[in-house]
């Protein structure tokens, strides 16, 4: 009898209404010019993070590897990675309100897969539940996915910053961002951290291809190596101050959003397929 | 149990409200002269309390009496202290009692009735106030509960209203938006371009916030001295300002120049020695000092003397507007205190 992995969305969803509970919070806190009670949406983001990973864990056990067969995982493996991120982050640069919009972008994720149950779809041979090496690969790069969607985050921290700052405003939530120094600072962090993690996923892939050729369609090899080349070109022209400041900004969140829908080639295929060959997103190389 | 004797409450004032500054210079008291008035209250016939709150906008001097003839009691005092000019004091002057001492006492502690309205530099002075009137046994239980319960007011209104909200002086205004660009203050360099008072008054509050190294580019090499010693750092030429434009974070220009001193081509390689860090410019200057396509350029944020104007007079707009409520919930307040104090007569 397959496992039941449609018991543990309650976890899920309880997850995603905390996270929105948070943000929300946050938001009519912000507009009303009423202290942020940071107790409350701290509680509110952390619950969220609690629930959301047992989610994952009652995936996990019951998939015997990371949760990441089906769309529906991945958005929500993202979101935690996000939040996690951030948590992390938040300490370490000490910048208020990316939590905020962590919990902003989380529910995003959440709610878009949770709201489309054909997502979740069971797979009986996962592509992490053959070699730990591809499970590697994959936690990887959906982890390099989070940090890009923390970049994201900060980049419209940062765009947002300068526009008020180009268009002479102020208020509470200019007050409350980040310096546009200290964007600066943490998005070149971030793209090097992120490009660095993907890049050793993509060639944990790669080897992983040479081992085991037409185990990986050609659709989800380019775009594969697509989002890491384009990751990897923003990266150098960071480094070259080819492009900074608010171009810069921009072109990590359209890049993110390009990321994000490069999964939807790839679910549409796979979903497709899933009910006929029961097999996960990665196998557009299958007949 | 009820208090036998009735309370007089009042109070003796001259302020911004009543006072131009020409006048209120005249009747400034010293420390001196406050602790001889302090000494002269304490011996007035029928004076149980009193609490003198002396800052460079306002001059006022609480009291209780057992009987309703304090006003000549204390003009009689007033006028026998040295070094203070009673007759402008009166002359400018305003009284008033019971019910109306205790809201005015509230209104003063949150700022209601500062000048800069809204501004919390007030509170710290009838606090410090309070605790010397306090140390001399000047104070009594009525002060004592008016001035402690004006504390939580102040604090109340400053919490739950937006009195306090935004900056509305052109240097606190450039420092917060300073913030806003550069994060933490103290390790960002800035150029004074000019020795003007303005300029100096925004460097002074970027300074308060946490600056520590500030370059001072004059003409008047003795001037830019001057002031280059008073924020400790170095001067230079002001020909040489875009030469070391590339090592600051912010530069403040006031100089009286007809022509402006930056422009665009010689920003642009300064941004090239800095790529990533952002420039803040602020142009106190009329005729202004930069060119305004400067702030055109990326990583260039360039604000003139109209811009920081416009965002405190929104603030100074944001804060009217909550001047009513804080005003209404202060009131109430202040009539519960009064009625309390009236209950335990």
């Amino acid at each position: 009898m397959p496992p039941d992995i449609y018991s543990d969305r309650a976890l899920f969803w309880i997850g995603s209404v905390l996270y929105t509970m948070a943000f929300f919070f946050a938001l009519v806190s912000l507009s009303s010019e009423k202290r942020l009670l940071r107790s409350i949406f701290m509680t509110l983001l952390m619950g969220g993070f609690i629930f959301q990973s047992l989610g994952l864990y009652f995936r996990g056990i019951e998939e015997h590897a990371f949760p990441l067969t089906n769309p529906f995982e991945i958005l929500q493996v993202m979101a935690w990675c996000a939040v996690g991120i951030n948590l992390v982050l938040r300490q370490v640069f000490k910048l208020n309100l990316l939590n905020v919009f962590s919990a902003g972008l989380s529910m995003l994720l959440c709610v878009l897969s949770l709201t489309n149950p054909d997502w979740d779809y069971t797979v009986r041979q996962g592509v992490t539940s053959g070699s730990p090496w591809v499970g590697f690969h994959a936690a990887l790069a959906i982890f390099s996915y989070g940090v890009f969607g923390v970049l994201a985050i900060t980049s419209i921290m940062y765009l947002i910053q300068n526009y008020g700052l180009t268009q002479r405003k102020s208020g509470k939530l200019f007050n409350l961002l980040p310096a546009i120094r200290q964007l600066e600072d943490i998005n070149s962090k971030l793209i090097v951290f992120g490009v660095s993690v993907l890049t050793v996923a993509v060639c944990i892939g790669f080897l992983n291809w040479l081992a085991t050729p037409g185990t990986v369609g050609l659709l989800k090899l380019l775009v594969a190596v697509a989002v890491w080349a384009a990751y990897g070109i923003l990266l150098y022209l960071r480094n070259t101050h080819k492009l900074i400041a608010s171009p810069f900004a921009r072109a990590c969140v359209i890049l993110f959003i390009a990321a994000l829908l490069s999964l939807w080639p790839l679910t549409l295929r796979s979903a497709e397929k899933a009910s006929a060959v029961t097999t996960g997103m990665h196998d557009d190389a299958q007949p | 149990m009820p208090n036998p004797e009735p309370t007089h409450l009042f109070l003796l004032g001259s302020s911004h409200q009543t006072a131009p500054i020409e006048v209120r210079e005249s009747f400034a008291l010293g420390m001196e002269s406050a602790q001889q008035l302090y000494r002269q209250l304490k011996t007035a016939p029928g004076l149980n309390e009193c609490l003198i709150l002396n800052t460079c906008n306002r001059v006022e001097i609480y009291g209780v009496a057992g009987n309703d003839n304090s006003r000549e009691a204390l003009e009689k005092s007033l006028s026998e202290t040295d070094g203070f000019n009673a007759q402008a004091f009166l002359k400018h002057g305003f009284w008033l009692t019971d019910e109306e001492v205790v809201r005015h006492a509230f209104e003063v502690a949150a700022g209601l009735d500062s000048q800069m309205l809204g501004e919390t530099e007030i509170l710290g002075q009838v606090k410090s106030s309070y605790a010397g009137a306090a140390e001399l046994a000047a104070t009594g239980p009525i002060l004592n509960r008016i001035f402690q319960k004006s504390f939580q007011a102040a604090k109340w209104a400053r919490t739950h209203t937006g009195i306090g909200r935004g900056q509305i002086s052109i240097g606190n205004v450039a420092a917060d938006l300073a913030q806003r660009v550069c994060g933490d203050l103290a390790d960002i360099s800035v150029l004074l371009v000019g020795t003007g008072e303005v300029a100096e008054k925004t460097t002074q509050a970027l300074v308060s916030r946490g600056v520590k190294h500030v370059t001072v580019a004059g003409r008047n090499l003795i001037n830019a001295r001057r002031l280059a010693d008073e924020f400790g750092g170095p001067c230079i030429s002001i020909s040489d300002t875009p030469r070391v434009l590339g090592y600051h974070d912010v530069v403040i220009c006031s100089t009286a120049a007809t022509e402006p001193i930056l422009r665009k081509e010689e920003v642009k390689p300064a941004l090239k020695e800095r790529p990533t860090r952002p420039l803040f410019l602020i142009d106190l200057a009329l005729p202004r000092d930069v060119e305004a396509g400067v702030g055109r350029l990326s990583n260039v944020y360039l604000y003139n003397l109209d811009d920081l104007a416009e965002i405190a007079n929104e603030n100074l707009k944001a804060r009217q507007a909550e001047v009513e409520r804080a005003r209404s919930a202060i009131v109430e307040r202040a009539q519960r205190v009064w009625s309390a104090i009236r209950g335990g007569e």
